[in-house]
């Protein structure tokens, strides 16, 4: 209970910052909100926000899509773990959102973060990493590194460790910010590692424990759907 | 130590990632004590004559290149001792499982 009023408690903060700060997109966003809910019903609620929003289309567009998009996750969820999981996305869209208007460097880092929520995972960003270049491993080129011997501390290895929590992403790996990064814009290989290795043992409760997902090689700027500073 | 019961739960609590000195090596962390520990645990073991149990060989295959893997986490002030624990768990492995 307490955790589902903590989400809700969350979700209502991360709205009222999203607006006070983002004052600009939310005139934008008003203007399309007749639109938004038009297409969203004509589509039976199941389709992207991205794609019910064709006319979205200046610097404002992908953060604006992206709230909008990041506001119906948290709406469509029920759970309290869900709903506080939309919310931090919600939370990161719209820190992304209110910097685009000022950056339009990091307008373009935010493509559309459609059906956000659900297939999300995060990384704690490493000193010197920009993810408006997107990310990309130490060692993208090395070959026959596995899984294991990358969660085990091979420093050269061609896999991006990321977790399906943000707490363990801001709060073990977060002292340079931290990304979410949505699985379905990743074009490489991804190993969800949140159950550990066959087998188990100390490396698959390592695993575990950070809810690690490895992702292969790199990651686009499109799949990076929110920056937490 | 004959009792592989008691290796396997010694040599997993090195691999804790908050008090084992694997683990903690694993975050950049190097605890000189627990460097000592673990030798000290290695030249102790004793194993059978006749088949070893595929847990402690799991648990000590991995130990020298672990350690290989975590140098860039550990700062150079402990390089040279984390250098000197990785010597003595290699020979204390010759020891107990015998060279190729």
């Amino acid at each position: 209970m307490s955790g589902r009023l903590l989400g809700h408690w969350r979700l209502f903060q991360a709205r009222i910052r999203c607006l006070l700060g983002a004052r600009r997109l939310w005139v934008v966003a008003r203007r399309l909100l007749v639109g938004l809910v038009v297409a969203f019903v004509g589509l039976g609620g199941g389709a992207s926000m991205a794609n019910a929003s064709p006319s979205f289309s200046t610097a404002y567009d992908a953060p604006v899509s992206a709230y909008d998009s990041a506001a119906h996750s948290v709406q469509a969820h029920t759970s309290e773990d869900q709903s506080l999981t939309a919310a931090r996305v919600l939370e990161g869209v719209c820190g992304t959102a209110t910097n685009a208007a000022k950056s339009p460097t990091v307008s373009s880092l935010v493509a559309v973060a459609a059906d956000s929520g659900s297939n999300i995972v995060y990384r704690g960003l490493a000193a010197g990493e920009d993810p408006a270049a997107g990310l990309t491993a130490r060692a993208p080129g090395a070959s026959g590194v596995s899984p294991v011997s990358h969660v085990a501390g091979k420093v050269q290895s061609p896999w991006i460790s990321t977790s399906g929590s943000f707490e363990v992403a801001s709060g073990k790996y977060g002292a340079n910010g931290v990304v979410g990064i949505d699985l379905s814009r990743v074009g490489t290989q991804v190993v969800d590692l949140r159950g550990g290795f066959p087998g188990g043992g100390m490396l698959s409760n390592w695993a575990v424990a950070d809810q690690e997902v490895l992702i292969y090689g790199s990651v686009p700027p499109e799949a990076i759907v929110g920056v937490w500073p | 130590m004959r009792d592989q019961s008691s290796v396997i739960r010694a040599l997993e609590h090195e691999y804790d990632r908050a008090a084992g000195f694997l683990g903690r090596l694993r975050s950049g962390e190097f605890d000189a004590v627990g460097g000592e520990r673990l030798v000290a645990l290695l030249r102790a073991l004793d194993l059978p004559e006749g088949p070893v149990n595929r847990r402690v060989v799991q648990l000590l295959w991995m130990m020298p290149i672990f350690i290989e893997w975590q140098k860039p986490r550990v700062s150079q002030d402990h390089g040279a001792a984390l250098e000197q624990i990785q010597n003595d768990v290699v020979t204390a492995l010759e020891g107990v499982l015998g060279a190729p």
